[in-house]
């Protein structure tokens, strides 16, 4: 989409045009919710977030100054709005949810993860204990520091460190398992 | 080892890259209805709420600041009353002269105290009569006059002495004084007992849509308000306010139905299992004899003891209610500046300026059958609150002392109960406040 085409959209939208409001749900709809799936554990939830991000981004839409990335100020909106619902859950999460989960025993031989699709990927992040997870987004998808991701999360530094480094080794085993099934499936 | 964790992280950062997942069907339809409302703009209310104050007191202070500089023009004519004020029918050297002080021009009448001097500095005594001791001049003209203007047999009707201290000297006529009665020191101070029954409700921040839904399930209940006043009156109109009140404030939330006896059948050692979304920030449960639940989609209630995990119907527990109550309570020290606009048998006043609010109270109940269930309480609400207020009021004054107030009120809180981000809800609360007041 042309620059000149986004401001004219979000024009439309900040006079309350309906149809440009539509068109850039349905734009941008797709790309969104693949983000809010890699937060939520279920579909609900993600479709949750969405919702909630898009009337943000709807009602914020007038603080957006063309300066960067429209994708990327939306995207920040939907990730936020991910992380609020996590804040608000997270302290009824059962402890055996997430500290019952076994270490790996050894990292995987196999690194070569050519046969995984995005939506294994998909599957494999969702599979993780949310506090996992919501650390392992932050610091290996949209890039933040583990100060930047202590402050979003309300933990500490050497928590968002050791959450990293478990949500990296549960990762690193399941994914080698997903390719080793794969390539047992293509063999056979 | 660092190499493969590195490794991963590209792995799912380029596999997830661009990767797209068509949402399901229904999300938009969600979207629509509430982006097509058009939310009263928040920052628009806080700058009124801002203007409203600073422009009621720059007006109060305009109005006292003339009020003083026109006493102070008046006070040229004013002289301490020492000895009894004797008139003298010859020129006393030394005395004052009436032809030197001019009097300023003003809408009303002027008491002014005048005095002479000592009788034993007059050189000739000659006949004498009773002076004055106040003079009410009508000053809406200017004029000057000498004392010999005042003497008998030019002022007074001829032959004509009067034996009361008291006059007026109306544009060369001099009236008796006698009926005004004495004149006394006004009663400046004044307490009264006010109490209101207060209507809450609240102004949605635009950005927070979250929780405007919320809002929506949420009704306001009928609260009060109550306290002691302490006025002072620093002018004929303008007076200063403050004193201590205690407010209760709170709101109904629908929706949510409550159940209990479910202690029995929970184990788990956090101090609670149930969570309450609200727009005014999240309702911890702490008695653990509570069950909530909602119907539908509703996700306010957040527990890990949803309906397919334990149901409540099936273990008997006992329906209580499906809504619960939010209440909390403040102490408020207000700062109120009073201006009368009408000084008549019943005085009609404006007021506006700031109240600090403690919070001292915070609850969370259902009320079942006249009794009341506890179930804990609103985290994150803001301990201290500022809210400006605006009021139109009326006094009626039974005695000179005891008068009847009546002052319809509009509050704004300045800041939100809630202190999270989710809940940018700004309070707002109009009550009519009635009660006695004494003056001393």
């Amino acid at each position: 989409m042309s620059l000149s085409e986004i401001k004219k959209i979000i024009k439309g939208c900040l006079d309350g045009d309906r149809r440009d409001q539509e068109l850039l749900y349905r734009r941008h709809a797709s790309k969104l919710y693949a983000v809010c799936l890699q937060y939520s554990g279920n579909d609900e939830e993600a479709r949750d977030i969405l919702q909630e991000g898009f009337i943000k981004i709807f009602e914020n839409l007038h603080n957006y100054k063309h300066e960067g990335s429209f994708e990327g100020w939306m995207r920040r909106i939907t990730v936020n709005t991910a992380l609020e619902k996590y804040r608000s859950r997270h302290n009824l999460y059962r402890v055996d949810d997430i500290d019952m989960i076994p270490e790996p025993d050894a990292e995987p031989d196999n690194d070569d993860y050519s046969g995984l699709d995005a939506n294994d990927l998909l599957g494999i992040i969702r599979e993780l204990p949310p506090k996992y997870r919501v650390v392992f987004n932050l610091y290996a998808l949209e890039g933040y520091s583990h100060r930047e991701i202590s402050k979003m999360v309300n933990i500490s530094e050497g928590t968002s460190k050791s959450n990293l480094s478990r949500a990296r080794a549960i990762l690193q085993r399941r994914v080698g398992s997903y390719t080793g099934l794969k390539k047992q499936a293509s063999n056979g | 080892m660092d190499k493969g964790r590195t490794n991963i992280d590209l792995v799912f950062r380029n596999g997830l890259k661009d990767f797209e997942v068509l949402p399901p069907p229904g999300v938009w339809e969600g979207i629509a209805p509430v982006i097509s409302r058009k939310p009263v703009p928040f920052i628009w209310l806080r700058v009124a709420a801002v203007a409203v104050v600073i422009v009621s007191s720059a007006f109060f202070l305009y109005r006292y600041t003339r009020e003083l500089s026109d006493q102070n023009e008046n006070r040229i004519l004013a002289l301490n009353v020492a000895t009894p004020p004797v008139f003298y029918k010859n020129q006393v050297p030394g005395a004052p002269s009436f032809s030197e002080m001019r009097v300023e021009e003003t809408r009303e009448p002027s008491v002014i105290p005048v005095s002479y001097r000592d009788e034993e500095t007059a050189s000739v005594p000659v006949e004498k009569i009773s002076v004055p001791e106040f003079i009410v001049m009508p000053v809406n003209n200017r004029f000057n006059f000498t004392r010999t203007e005042l003497l008998p047999g030019s002022f007074l009707p001829e032959n004509t002495i009067p034996d009361t201290k008291n006059f007026l000297v109306d544009q060369g006529n001099v009236i008796s004084l006698t009926d005004y009665g004495p004149v006394k020191p006004p009663a400046r101070w004044s307490v009264a007992a006010m109490a209101s029954p207060t209507y809450y409700s609240s102004f949605n921040a635009a950005a927070d849509n979250g929780a405007s839904r919320l809002s929506s399930t949420e009704q306001a209940i009928v609260s009060y308000t109550g306290g002691v006043a302490l006025s002072y009156k620093i002018s004929r109109r303008f007076s200063v306010q403050s004193g201590l009140y205690y407010s209760s404030l709170g709101q109904e939330v629908e929706g949510i139905n409550s159940f209990a006896g479910f202690q029995s059948f929970v184990y788990s050692k956090g101090d609670h299992n149930f969570e309450v979304l609200t727009s005014n920030g999240t309702i911890f449960i702490n008695n653990k004899d509570v069950f909530l639940t909602t119907g539908g989609n509703d996700q306010r209630v957040i527990t890990s003891y949803s309906k397919d995990v334990f149901d409540p119907e099936k273990a008997s527990l006992n329906y209580l209610n499906n809504t619960i109550q939010q209440n909390f309570s403040y102490l408020e020290l207000p700062v109120i500046l009073r201006y009368k606009l009408i000084d008549k048998a019943i005085d009609v006043n404006m007021t506006g300026g700031l109240s600090y609010n403690m919070l001292v109270g915070n609850s969370v109940f259902t009320v079942v059958d006249g009794t009341k269930y506890s179930f804990g309480e609103t985290k994150g609400l803001n301990s201290f609150m500022v809210s400006s207020s605006l009021g139109m009021g009326m006094e009626y004054s039974f005695s000179e002392k005891l008068s009847i107030n009546l002052e319809p009120t509009f509050r704004y809180y300045l800041n939100p109960f809630s202190g999270t981000s989710s809940s940018a809800i700004h309070p707002y609360s109009f009550g009519i406040f009635s009660g006695l007041s004494y003056k001393f």
